[in-house]
C-alpha cells in the first residue's frame, strides 16, 4: 500500500510539473509549428563547420595564428594604413558602420560583415568568389580597397613572416628587386606582369594564395554569437521558464510571427545563420550610380576567367569535388540584379542597410518590403506584404532580438 | 476504496505526462517525404530518394533516381533532366543538379540538389529512354 501511494505520488509530481511545462509553452504565445520554425533559425539548428577542401589549411592553427596577423596587417595596402580590419572591424560586428566600404579609395558596395562567413558558399554580394581564401586575396589588389600588388604581397611576406610562412607551405623562394605586378593592376602593374617568367608568377600567386587561406582559416574562427532569441527559443524548446536575459515581449513575439509569416522576411532569411546563402532581387535602386551595378548576373564571367576558383590549378581540391562550381545555376535573367541575402543577426545594430548602404534605417528598410515596388532593371522578387503599422513596429522589435 | 485517489492521480498523470511529451515533440514530417511516382503519362514508374535521408538545408546532397517500364522492367541508358522550386515562393532550386553516373540498374545518381530553404519543394524529372520522353513531378515537404 506504501508503495502504491509512493508510486502515486510520484507520478502526481512529475504530472504536474509536465502540466506546469505545459501551460509556461502555452504562456509563450507560440504554437507547436512556431515554435519548430523558431527553433529553425536558432545557433541550436547550426550544423558544424563545413569542411573547405580548396583549403588544405582551412582549420590549420598556425594558419589561423598567421590569417589573424595578417587580417590586420597595414603593410599590404598602398599607403601603408589599410588592412582587412580597416573595414572588417572587430568590435563592430566586423564591417564598419559607412554606407560605402573606404580603403584607398571608396567602393561601390557596403562591407559585409563577417561572423559565420565560413558556413557561406559564395563570397562577395554577387557571390563572384567560390571561397573565403579566394575573396580575402580579392581587395588586396582592388584600387580602391589596399591598392597593392600581389608581387609587394610576396615580397613582403618574404621580409615578415618567413618562418612562420614556411611551417605551413614550405620554404619562400627569393624574389628580389620585382617592381609591383599584378594582371590585376593599372597599367604599369599589368605590362610588369606580363614582363616576369611563367615560373615567377606562379610563385607569386602560390604566395599570394596561401595568404589568402591562412586569412580564410582565421576567419572561419569568426562564430556566429548567441542572441536574445536564440536564448528564449531554447529555454522554451527544452521547457525551461526563460531568463530575465532570455525574455522576449509580446510585442517581440508578434514580431516572429510576422517576420516567419506575413511578412515573408523567412523566404530568404532563413536558417541558424537567418540567410539563405543565396540571390535575389528586391527592387532597390543603387547608390550613387543609378542601375549600373548588375548584381549576381555579371559574377559568372569573372569566376570562369578566375584562376582562383575551387576548380583552379592554386585549389587544394579535386575539381570534381568543387560542386558550387559544377551545379551553379547561371542564367543571366534570373539573376540581373540580385544581391546575396545577408544574415541578419546582430542586424539592428548595422546601419545603413543593404548592399550598397542605400537604406538608413530598418523602418526604412521594412517600408521598402512592404511597398515591394516594381525593379527598375530584372525581376523583383517580392510583392506587397500589407502590413499594419502595429505589425511593422512588431516586426522591428523582433529584428532588434536578433 | 483507498486505492482510487491513488490510481486517479497515477491516471492523471500519465495522461499528463503523455500531453507534455505530445507538445514538446519536434515538428512532424521527418528530413524528407521521398515517394514513388507514375510518370505523366505513365511511360515510367519513379522512385526519387535522397542518398543521406539526414542531409542538411543549404547543403550540396546526392538523389538517387530509380526508373522501371509500368510492367516494372529496370530502365537502362535513359536521360535525365532535373529543376524543382517552392510552389509557394515562386523560386526554383538554387542549383542546377545533374546525373552524374549512371550506377546500373535503372538507377541514377543525381549530384547537385540543394534546398535553401525549408517548406515544400517541387521536383520535376524529364526522363527520356530510347524514344519515349515522360515527365514526373514529386511534391516534397523537407
Amino acid at each position: 500500500m506504501h508503495r502504491l501511494l509512493l508510486t502515486g505520488t510520484l507520478v502526481a509530481a512529475f504530472g504536474s510539473a509536465a502540466i506546469a511545462s505545459v501551460v509556461l509553452f502555452r504562456d509563450t504565445g507560440l504554437s507547436d509549428t512556431e515554435l519548430a520554425v523558431a527553433r529553425n533559425l536558432t545557433l541550436a539548428n547550426l550544423p558544424k563547420m563545413p569542411s573547405d577542401p580548396s583549403n588544405a589549411v582551412a582549420d590549420n592553427a598556425g594558419a589561423i595564428a598567421l590569417g589573424a596577423l595578417l587580417f590586420s596587417d597595414t603593410g599590404m595596402s598602398a599607403n601603408a594604413n589599410v588592412s582587412c580590419a580597416t573595414c572588417h572591424q572587430e568590435d563592430r560586428q566586423f564591417q564598419d558602420d559607412q554606407q560605402l566600404a573606404r580603403g584607398i579609395g571608396t567602393t561601390t558596395r557596403r562591407t559585409m560583415p563577417l561572423r559565420g562567413v565560413g558556413y557561406q558558399s559564395w563570397f562577395f554580394w554577387d557571390g563572384r568568389k567560390d571561397s573565403l581564401w579566394s575573396q580575402a586575396i580579392g581587395p588586396i589588389e582592388s584600387a580602391v580597397e589596399h591598392g597593392f600588388t600581389r608581387s609587394q604581397v610576396a615580397i613582403h611576406v618574404i621580409a615578415t613572416y618567413r618562418d612562420r610562412y614556411a611551417r605551413l607551405f614550405g620554404s619562400l623562394p627569393k624574389l628580389a628587386d620585382i617592381p609591383p605586378a599584378s594582371p590585376m593592376g593599372d597599367k604599369s602593374q599589368q605590362a610588369n606582369w606580363q614582363d616576369l617568367p611563367e615560373n615567377t608568377r606562379d610563385e607569386i600567386n602560390r604566395i599570394f594564395v596561401n595568404i589568402g587561406k591562412s586569412i580564410a582559416a582565421f576567419e572561419r574562427t569568426l562564430a556566429p554569437l548567441e542572441n536574445r532569441f536564440d536564448r528564449y527559443v531554447n529555454a522554451v524548446w527544452s521547457g525551461q521558464t526563460p531568463s530575465a536575459g532570455a525574455m522576449l515581449t509580446r510585442q517581440e513575439i508578434n514580431g516572429f510571427k510576422v517576420f516567419a509569416g506575413k511578412g515573408q522576411c523567412t523566404n530568404c532569411h532563413n536558417g541558424p545563420r537567418l540567410t539563405d546563402e543565396f540571390f535575389h532581387n528586391t527592387g532597390l535602386a543603387d547608390a550613387t550610380t543609378p542601375y549600373d551595378d548588375r548584381g549576381r548576373a555579371t559574377a559568372f564571367v569573372q569566376l570562369d576567367s578566375d584562376p582562383f576558383t575551387c576548380a583552379g590549378r592554386y585549389s587544394d581540391a579535386e575539381p570534381e569535388s568543387c560542386g558550387d562550381l559544377r551545379f551553379m545555376a547561371r542564367e543571366f535573367h534570373l539573376f540581373d540584379r540580385t544581391f546575396k541575402s545577408p544574415s541578419l543577426r546582430g542586424v539592428t545594430d548595422r546601419a545603413p542597410f543593404m548592399h550598397a548602404g542605400q537604406i538608413g534605417t530598418l523602418e526604412q528598410v521594412i517600408e521598402h518590403y512592404n511597398n515591394a515596388f516594381p525593379a527598375l532593371l530584372g525581376q523583383s522578387e517580392i510583392t506587397p506584404l500589407g502590413l499594419s503599422t502595429r505589425e511593422k513596429a512588431a516586426l522591428l522589435a523582433f529584428l532588434r532580438t536578433l | 476504496m483507498r486505492k482510487l485517489p491513488v490510481l486517479l492521480v497515477a491516471i492523471f498523470g500519465v495522461a499528463a505526462v503523455s500531453m507534455a511529451l505530445i507538445m514538446f515533440k519536434p515538428a512532424p514530417g521527418g528530413p524528407y517525404d521521398a515517394n514513388t511516382h507514375d510518370s505523366a503519362a505513365q511511360h515510367f514508374i519513379v522512385k526519387f530518394t535522397p542518398e543521406n535521408p539526414d542531409f542538411q538545408h543549404n547543403s550540396l546532397h546526392t538523389w538517387i533516381a530509380e526508373v522501371k517500364t509500368s510492367s516494372g522492367a529496370l530502365v537502362p541508358n535513359a536521360t535525365i533532366t532535373i529543376d524543382g522550386r517552392m510552389p509557394a515562393h515562386g523560386h526554383a532550386l538554387p542549383t542546377r543538379p545533374q546525373v552524374t553516373e549512371d550506377l546500373g540498374g535503372g538507377r541514377y545518381k543525381i549530384d547537385g540538389m540543394r534546398f535553401n530553404m525549408a517548406g515544400q519543394w517541387q521536383l520535376n524529372l524529364a526522363i527520356t529512354a530510347g524514344d519515349i520522353t515522360d515527365t514526373v513531378t514529386f511534391d516534397m515537404v523537407f
